[in-house]
């Protein structure tokens, strides 16, 4: 894949006051605004938790609850890996008769890759295959308990405090509404659709303002002088590696961090996200997958790769300064429409000057066929001859893709090892969105599809000085 | 094209009778192959630096290679490569050392070098390339990208299932290398 590969040779321009730029393959086309979209300015919103093992899926309300973590897959604490159940059979003694026994099934879990096992650290095997697995309890569970107590309350004392004073101001309760949306509205929403400020304050009403008190102990500290010493042969002593935890184990369990390999203790997959982009310039959804965590599929799929003709690299002949040269650069229409492309002169200012190389553009339009998925399994013969090239323009055209020529003069004070910059503009058509807007609005347009002209601004990588 | 060296013609073989040992593995030089012994095709078993001597319950599998190599700077002296029981050789490893203990497993793609030697019980992960000089402890696992280092409980459990069901099919697909070198069963 070209663009795969070329995905820093060939930048489009994102923002024009930011001067920010990237990769088509990296970015996202808002179809409403009909500009192109940085992830960095898009807003993410979670849309589930899935188990990648089991592929359940929880609300984003429900995970937190389970602490992120999946009901009934573990991950091996040596390599994290996924545990596997197996199965055993043991020989118990039957209660009535000593000198018979039977066969009784038995699961333990291991690793398939590192080979770790339940029976490793002792734990017994269980006679259930699931279920019966308990996470190692947390040490510090009764403490993170308090704090959690001690924080709601804080945040209650803080918010009555603020009722107070915002009603004495004669402000309304609309203030006070916002200052509730402080704490409530932490979660990030989905659709943006949280409870009005007047639910949430007549639902916060039905509560008594009187609070109980909490009261925590801080934490101890200790002064450097009443920490134990090191030990004399710390700096001496061998450490056994095989005995001794490395510190991505110790990081996969937070809370045990156990340094001696013999306290592993296996533990619950965590669950992934299924994340969801929304332009926040028009809080229309630029990428939704679908809710089902087995799906790959998208119900909106909003990439700038499938949206805008895409610029690449086809061959560049050796670049001298000063001396002109024709390259050759490839248009790839991924739409399913015919569309026309002008290339135009990019002005650019001093400050932010990326290219270093004088550009002749083709003057004539450039006109893409559409993609066709079925293009391949049938010859190519036909389609070539509705279009008359100009083969000073034209360099070759194969399906929905041409190379055209581009006239380029690197800068006479480039060295050898320079890179050298083109930069352009381009306008082609956009079509589809007034279609798929008309559908999304429920609108029963007919017609030839109306087409949008838009603007791009490309810098291109396109090599490097070759010679002095 | 160089004719195949097939472990068929080679005088030096010892194959114990209820080893299996298939014709397109290659099999050079002093080598015995011990009882309940599995070589699949394709595997190379190269008695270089002195004899190979290959214990019982081994299961060698597709691509691996196993050399009796001396270490760079030794004497050459011909010091037999003895290979306990129950170890496994995984697809595409490979075991250039000078002594192997028993259940041991070389998972796909790893490589034991010349100055490491394997007690008993070890794993050594897929792609894993060890060749430091020293003797790993018993039910040591090396495995991941970063070899990380852990003692097991237990030795792997040895591959009697799979050893028993190779038996009973490889022969239907592949000529056998018996003992008496010239005679080769088709069943
Ligand atoms: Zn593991
Ligand atoms: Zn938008």
């Amino acid at each position: 894949m070209a663009t795969l590969l070329q995905i820093s040779k060939v930048k489009y321009l994102i923002d024009e006051n930011s001067d920010e730029c990237d990769s088509l393959a990296n970015l996202y086309f808002c179809m409403y605004c009909l500009s192109l979209r940085s992830a960095d300015v898009l807003q993410h919103e979670i849309d589930s938790h899935f188990c990648p093992q089991t592929l359940d899926s929880l609300s984003p309300a429900e995970a937190p609850l389970k602490r992120n973590k999946s009901a009934n897959s573990w991950q091996c604490p040596a390599c994290l890996h996924p545990l596997s159940t197996r199965a055993t059979s043991t020989a118990i003694q039957v209660t009535d008769d000593p000198t018979k026994s039977t066969a009784k099934k038995v699961y333990y879990q291991a690793c398939t890759f590192c080979r770790w096992s339940t029976r490793g650290i002792g734990m017994p095997d269980k006679d259930i295959v699931n279920g019966a697995w308990t996470e190692k309890a947390n040490p510090d569970v009764q403490r993170v308990n308090q704090l959690l107590e001690y924080y709601k309350y804080v945040a209650q004392q803080e918010k009555l405090d603020q009722e107070t004073k915002r009603s004495s101001k004669k402000r309304g309760y609309f203030a006070v509404a916002m200052q509730l949306n402080k704490y409530g509205g932490a979660r990030l929403g989905i659709g943006g659709k949280k409870p009005s400020p007047l639910t949430q304050v007549s639902s916060k009403l039905g509560e008594s303002p009187s609070l109980k008190e909490v009261t925590i102990e801080p934490a101890k500290t200790y002064a450097l002088e009443d920490l134990e010493p090191l030990p004399e042969d710390i700096y001496h002593k061998v450490v056994n590696f095989a005995k001794v935890s490395s510190v991505t184990q110790r990081h996969s369990h937070p809370e045990h961090q156990s340094e001696s390999v013999n306290d592993f203790w296996p533990q619950k997959t965590r669950m992934f996200i299924k994340q969801s982009l929304r332009c926040k310039g028009c809080d229309h959804n630029i990428i939704k997958p679908e809710y089902n965590a087995s799906s790959i599929k998208f119900k909106i799929h909003l990439v700038a790769v499938n949206q805008i003709p895409e610029i690449r690299i086809n061959k560049v002949p050796k670049l001298v300064p000063g001396e002109s040269c024709k390259i050759i650069l490839t248009l790839v229409n991924p739409t399913e429409h015919v569309l026309h492309v002008t290339l135009l002169p990019h002005i650019e200012e001093e400050k932010t000057q990326r290219s270093n190389c004088q550009v002749e553009l083709p003057t004539s339009d450039l006109v893409l066929s559409k993609y066709d998925e079925a293009a391949e399994f049938i010859a190519p013969e036909g389609g070539q001859a509705q279009f008359e090239d100009d083969p000073e323009v034209i360099a070759y055209r194969r399906g929905n893709r041409i190379g055209f020529y581009l006239q380029c003069t690197p800068d006479k004070d480039l060295q050898h090892g320079d890179e050298v910059w083109v930069t352009f503009k381009y306008k082609h058509e956009h079509y589809g969105n007034t279609t798929i807007v008309a559908l999304l609005k429920g609108d029963k347009q007919q017609g030839e599809p109306e087409a949008d002209w838009l603007k791009q601004t490309v810098f291109v990588n396109v090599g490097r000085i070759s010679s002095s | 094209m160089i004719a195949q060296r097939r472990s068929i013609s080679n005088p030096l073989l010892d194959v114990a009778t209820d080893a299996l040992v298939c014709n397109e593995a290659t099999l050079e030089g002093s080598i015995k192959v011990g009882a309940r012994c599995v070589i699949h095709p394709k595997a190379t078993i190269i008695a270089k630096d002195g004899p190979i001597v290959i214990g019982e319950g081994n299961l060698i599998e597709e691509q691996t290679l196993i050399i009796n190599k001396n270490r760079p700077g030794d004497p050459a002296e011909n010091t037999p490569l003895i290979i306990g029981n129950h170890n496994v050789f995984e697809v595409g490893s490979e075991f250039q050392g000078k002594s192997i203990g028993n259940h041991n497993i070389v998972e796909s793609k790893a490589k034991v070098g010349t100055c490491t030697t394997l007690s008993n019980g070890c794993v050594i992960g897929a792609a894993c390339d060890v060749n430091i000089d020293e003797v790993l402890p018993e039910n040591t696992v090396i495995c991941g990208d970063k070899y990380l280092r852990r003692i097991n409980a237990d030795k792997p459990q040895p591959q009697t299932q799979q050893i028993d069901f190779l038996k009973k099919i490889l022969p239907n697909y592949h000529h056998l290398t018996t003992n008496k070198n010239k005679k080769t069963s088709t069943s």
